[in-house]
């Protein structure tokens, strides 16, 4: 490997959202010619990165250097002149236009006349995605095209743009396997074309595959960087998990043997098949599996956002049918979903407001007039036992730290006093101290008694927390493991691998 | 064949429209044959073909606006205060036919423009802007004209020459406020098409965030969109002056903002933005304007117009969200066949 | 720019002072003292209420309108209601119904159309500007395929200029019923939306529509139920209409749904959901009836007044916005 000069340099670059540092003095080289990883647990930093050195967000503290010289990008744009594109892990198309389109729009104004040469547009558009070797065409339009290809087509744009550096944020987490292996052949293309990547992913054989240079972080915090022929897949799973979580988390609840929650083969084509899995009383389930593996859509089957297309639900040893959250909140399930502001919290409101909109019905009157009485006491109990820190209860959430958030959001089900608890990434995007507390809280209430389903995409969580762990794969559930038999590697392994194949193939 | 296939699923939303129109036709043949007659079939053409010109150039704009996700409601009132200043050039100051029709379209330019600072640069939601102009617009109508209407004899002669005369093809007369509207059409065909701008409206209205990450300017293109609306109700201000040979203060464009969305929003344009073609604009006006015209034509009374004329924009509602939700299921068995294939 | 209910406070005096409604008060009261300087009726109670009471009924409206507009939608099919359920009660009470029967059946029409509206916004997801700008044809259209261009008329003496029956008397101003009927529907409507959980629905489809639905709201039922409700009002305010013209034409109200908006708009509400105020509606409604009524007397033209009530319009969204503007002119 030749030794060039980095494109990008990141030195020392901090960030810190409303007083709350997520990157710490990081470091971070950017070469041509070269693919580096970038791996890490979700929340530690990586995304904010790359959205700093692509322009999205400035540096709280630290430096870019660009061919050496100090750059500061005012905006996305800028940096995508500089030569530095984001490839997003939701492509950011126009669905209405075509390739070409999709390709030239924005930046071809530069040539100063005003008519589009279409004749022209098409030939480049298609020498380029010839040069990709793929098989999209520059009049195909957008819309209905698979995320794989609208990934091709943005990087197409972004090579369009001489971009020297490409930044690729998850892209294999919604692909099939066949679709990873036409995009590693892309990247390697690109690579002898002496681009420079960057690769941000969690399936670590992919990257073992595609990677020259690795660099770890945790905590917002680099912690290593490596060659990747130097390392295992265990020694990268060491670094990201690192810190020692079984001294941090509390677990004191023990499973009973009662039923509280069945799916029988629930499916639905294209997003999950034949989930079947069982949930006791006071047990904790984990369910663990890369992002796009369907655990989220099956999730909301079974609280009834999007039912599924077939399979049965059985909740406490009956058969129910949930078509909508109301049905399923009428059976006690309850579910915090994995986007605290679009799907959770009505962010623009208050603190009580939230916390008592789910039960509605208790702290009204029979003519549905709110009485204040009954929601306050309610609210300051609930607020007590999550220990939410807020100045009052008619704070808005959104003035709130993402801990503090994710606790009124929680608080909001538990009012609900549901047996059953969903927790879509119960910890997703919030610090230590309050990831701490909401461990303890989960296993608290399962001491209670009541049945936890943790959706989580953290390792250590799933290992310290879970009773037992369902993995799944490309909507498939690839294995079922119990406390004593889970580690790591085999639910990575599972995650990774359908029926004997791995995802990476 | 497979050519054909494309062009039409890839049309459909025209096509449906145009399914529409001959429908009407038929149904109108079947009721009254004379009507389809040679003799009545020049004056049905005719009145369609006047019916249409004012509306299709006011929604040559709406489209623009409404692909990029907003609304104006001013557009009836911009109409009436350009014509009005104009009207007042003729009738108090001898200004002359071509005079009139610049100032009307700065005037309806500077309306329109504006508009658009309010909602490109301020970002105030447009119905709020429009709304709000609407209303400031047509109040400064009547504050210009003191309430008082320009009457035909003042305007300058020839003024209605464009809806008595034209090109004539075959037997047909197709006024000149026919002819100058296709042309702004296919102007318009042509921009949306093949120029930069006319693509950016397309990519500011499918995605503004990819759109700005490209370096669109999208409040510039917000901005222009918003002032080529204005010169359009300027132009259309002239139109209706020959049209009906007066300037009313309270008349001229009045009600025009919701007839102009209806063609839009039958000519295929989504309200969700990114998607509209001129084609389809036209034939959402000549939809409209055929309902009108058969309508009296074919003897059913004028009082079942307005109660047509909802429930057919309802009904072009339905048919879209129909087609879209066939189209979308189509491409979901689609890819996950394709996604199982791959397996 | 804080809402009524659910947002913060900092502090009650300072959440008294940022309290979005203070746009449209302030207008009020400056329009009121321009008015009532410039005018020596503006200064007389039973003048000023004799003279508005045609306002009230559309002001009715606005406050369903209020609910509407909070949970994210708009209905511009309000007037054309109106219409076609005074057309409705008036057809009936012509076919030889008594007056007490032809009431319900009016009422009973504006449900209908609500539920059109409804069926068409709510259970098949199209968009409510749209559907309401055609259904505002279809009602309207019936309404002018009964009655053409002729009016009806001729109810029974009971029925005609309810509005004029006095309830109470302060001096010699008078409160009649169309009046009385306002303020209570103003105080019921307050209620709803800012004391009651379905208030509180509504404002969260309006705030975030998807967060409203994992929270196990029905949120369809939710937007049926309001324009249940504003198709219910609409059918008072079009027989109060009626009963104040004597006589029903199609044209009734015509152009008027722009005014509703523009009440609803003016009294703070959130075009795009997620916050709307009752109190901001009904001092909009005064604010609007003392533009159209007290300018006139005022001796400011009519057009004049057309041309303040955009400006005023356009102003009351700039002015509690003037912070966001110059980072408005930063972003994209």
């Amino acid at each position: 490997m030749v030794k060039d000069a980095p494109v990008v340099q990141a030195k020392g670059i901090s960030k810190s959202f409303s007083g709350v540092f997520v990157l710490k003095h990081v470091d971070f080289d950017i070469r041509p010619g070269e693919v580096h990883a970038l791996v890490g647990e979700n929340g530690a930093g990586k995304s904010t990165l790359m959205k700093i050195i692509s322009g999205v967000y400035q540096p709280t503290e630290g430096q870019l250097l660009l061919d050496g010289k100090p750059v500061r990008f005012r905006d996305p744009h800028h940096a995508r002149e500089a030569g530095i594109a984001l490839i997003h892990q939701e492509p950011l198309t126009f669905q209405d236009l075509n390739v070409a389109e999709n390709l030239y729009l924005g930046h071809t104004r530069s040539n100063g006349k005003p008519v589009i040469n279409w004749r022209e547009l098409h030939k480049k558009t298609d020498e380029l995605l010839n040069s990709l070797n793929v098989r999209i065409r520059s009049r195909d339009s957008v819309r209905g095209m698979s995320i794989a290809d609208q990934q091709m087509v943005e990087i197409a744009c972004a090579l369009s743009q001489n971009a020297r550096v490409i930044i690729m944020d998850e892209p294999t987490a919604a692909l099939s396997h066949g679709e990873v292996k036409t995009l590693f052949k892309t990247i390697s293309r690109l690579k002898e074309q002496g681009k420079a990547i960057v690769f941000i992913g969690h399936r670590l054989e992919e990257i073992m595959q595609i990677a020259d240079r690795l660099t770890v972080l945790r905590d917002g915090e680099r912690v290593s960087e490596r060659m990747v022929g130097e390392i295992t897949q265990d020694d990268i799973v060491r670094m990201m998990v690192g810190r020692s979580f079984k001294e941090l988390i509390v677990k004191e609840n023990v499973p009973g043997d009662v039923l509280a929650l069945e799916t029988r083969n629930l499916t639905y084509p294209g997003k999950y098949y034949d989930v079947s899995l069982k949930l006791h009383k006071g047990e904790i389930v984990g369910m663990s599996g890369l992002v796009g593996a369907g655990r989220s859509e099956f999730a909301s089957a079974v609280f009834g956002v999007e039912p599924a297309q077939s399979g049965e639900i059985w909740v406490k040893g009956e058969k129910v049918r949930i078509h909508n959250p109301v049905d399923a909140m009428r059976h006690g399930i309850a579910m915090v979903s994995e986007d605290r502001s679009r799907t959770g919290l009505l962010t623009a409101f208050s603190i009580r407001f939230n916390m008592t909109f789910a039960i509605l019905k208790r702290v009204a009157s029979r003519a549905g007039f709110i009485r204040r009485k009954a929601e306050a006491p309610l609210v300051q109990q609930y607020t007590d036992y999550l220990s939410v820190r807020m100045r009052d209860p008619e704070q808005t959430v959104k003035e709130l730290s993402g801990g503090n958030q994710q606790k009124v959001f929680i608080a909001k089900w538990l009012l609900t006093e549901s047996d059953i608890l969903i927790l879509d990434e119960p910890t997703r995007g919030i610090d230590i101290g309050a990831k701490m507390e909401i461990y303890r809280l989960i296993s608290d209430l399962a001491k209670q008694g009541k049945a936890v389903l943790m959706i989580s995409s953290e390792l250590p969580e799933i290992l310290q927390l879970s009773d037992r762990v369902y993995v799944m794969c490309e909507g498939h559930v690839t294995a079922e493991l119990t406390r004593q038999d889970m580690t790591s590697e085999k639910i990575m392994a599972a995650a990774s691998t359908i029926q004997g194949r791995s995802a990476g193939e | 064949m497979k050519e054909a296939r494309r062009f039409v699923t890839q049309n459909v939303k025209e096509f449906v429209t145009l399914a529409f129109i001959l429908l009407i036709y038929l149904v109108a043949g079947v009721l009254r044959p004379e009507v389809l007659s040679g003799g009545r079939m020049a004056g049905v053409v005719n009145s369609v073909l006047l019916w249409t010109p004012l509306n299709l150039t006011m929604a040559l704009g709406m489209m623009m606006v409404v692909i990029m996700r907003g609304i104006d409601l001013s557009i009836g009132s911009n109409v009436a205060l350009s014509a009005m200043v104009a009207g007042i050039l003729f009738r108090d100051h001898g200004a002359s036919l071509w005079q009139g029709i610049v100032v009307a379209v700065a005037v309806g330019a500077a309306c329109g423009m504006i508009n658009g600072f309010l909602i490109a640069y301020l970002r105030i939601p447009p119905i709020i802007v429009t709304l709000g102009t609407m209303n400031a617009y047509r109040g400064l109508t009547f504050i210009i004209s003191q309430g008082k209407q320009v009457t035909g004899y003042e305007l300058p002669p020839g003024t209605t020459d464009f809806v008595a005369e034209g090109v004539r093809l075959g037997g047909v007369l197709i006024p000149w406020l026919v002819v100058i509207s296709l042309l702004l059409a296919l102007v318009f065909y042509l921009i949306l098409k093949y120029t930069h701008f006319g693509r950016e409206v397309y990519a500011v209205g499918s995605n503004r965030e990819a759109a700005y990450l490209r370096g669109i300017n999208c409040k510039k293109t917000e901005f222009l969109v918003f002032t080529i609306v204005g010169a359009l109700c300027g132009i259309t201000a002239m139109m209706s002056a020959s049209r009906f040979g007066y300037i009313n203060p309270s008349n001229t464009g009045k009600g025009l903002e919701f007839v102009v969305i209806s063609a839009t929003i039958i000519g295929g344009v989504s309200v969700n933005g990114g998607k509209g073609t001129v084609v389809g604009v036209l034939l959402g006006c000549l939809l409209l304007g055929t309902v009108n015209t058969m309508i009296a034509n074919v003897g059913i009374p004028g009082t079942v117009q307005l109660f047509t004329y909802g429930l057919i924009i309802v009904t072009a509602l339905l048919v879209d969200r129909i087609v879209l939700s066939l189209d979308s299921k189509r491409r979901m068995a689609q890819q996950v066949a394709g996604k199982e294939a791959l397996r | 720019m804080k809402g009524l209910d659910g947002r913060s406070k900092r502090g009650k005096l300072s959440a008294v002072f940022s309290r979005r409604e203070w746009v449209p008060f302030g207008l009020l009261l400056a329009t009121l003292i321009v008015s009532a300087s410039l005018s020596e009726s503006f200064r007389d109670l039973a003048y000023l209420l004799r003279t508005t009471t045609r306002y009230m009924e559309l002001g009715m409206t606005a406050l369903t309108m209020t609910l509407i507009v909070s949970a994210g939608m708009i209905d511009l099919s309000v007037p054309a209601t109106m219409c076609c359920s005074a057309t409705v009660a008036a057809l009936a009470f012509h076919a030889g119904l008594p007056m007490e029967a032809a009431i319900p059946l009016g009422l009973l029409t504006g449900l209908a159309c609500g539920a059109v509206n409804g069926l068409l916004i709510a259970y098949l997801n199209l968009p409510s500007m749209i559907v309401t700008i055609g259904t505002m044809s279809v009602f309207r259209g019936i309404s002018q395929i009964f009655i053409g261009d002729k009016s009806l008329g001729k109810f029974p003496e009971w029925f005609n200029s309810i509005e004029k029956i006095p309830v109470f008397m302060i001096g010699k101003a008078r409160f009649g019923v169309t009046i009385l009927a306002f303020i209570l529907l103003a105080f019921a409507f307050y209620l709803v939306l800012h004391k009651t959980g379905f208030g509180r629905k509504v404002l969260a489809v309006g705030a975030n529509e998807q967060a409203a639905i994992f929270s196990s709201v029905n949120t369809r039922r939710v937007k049926l139920q309001l324009f249940l409700l504003s198709g219910f009002v609409s059918g008072i305010a079009g027989l109060l209409t009626m009963s104040r013209l004597l006589l029903v034409r199609y044209d009734m109200n015509l152009n008027s749904e722009i005014d509703v908006v523009a009440m609803v708009l003016l009294g703070g509400a959130e075009i795009s959901g997620g916050n709307g105020s009752i109190i901001g509606t009904f001092i909009a409604v005064l604010l609007v009836i003392v533009l159209k009524t007290g300018l006139i007397v005022a001796n400011v033209t009519s057009d004049a007044q057309m041309f303040m009530m955009g400006l005023i319009l356009l102003l009351s969204i700039i002015i509690p916005n003037i912070g966001k503007l110059v980072q408005g002119f930063r972003d994209r």
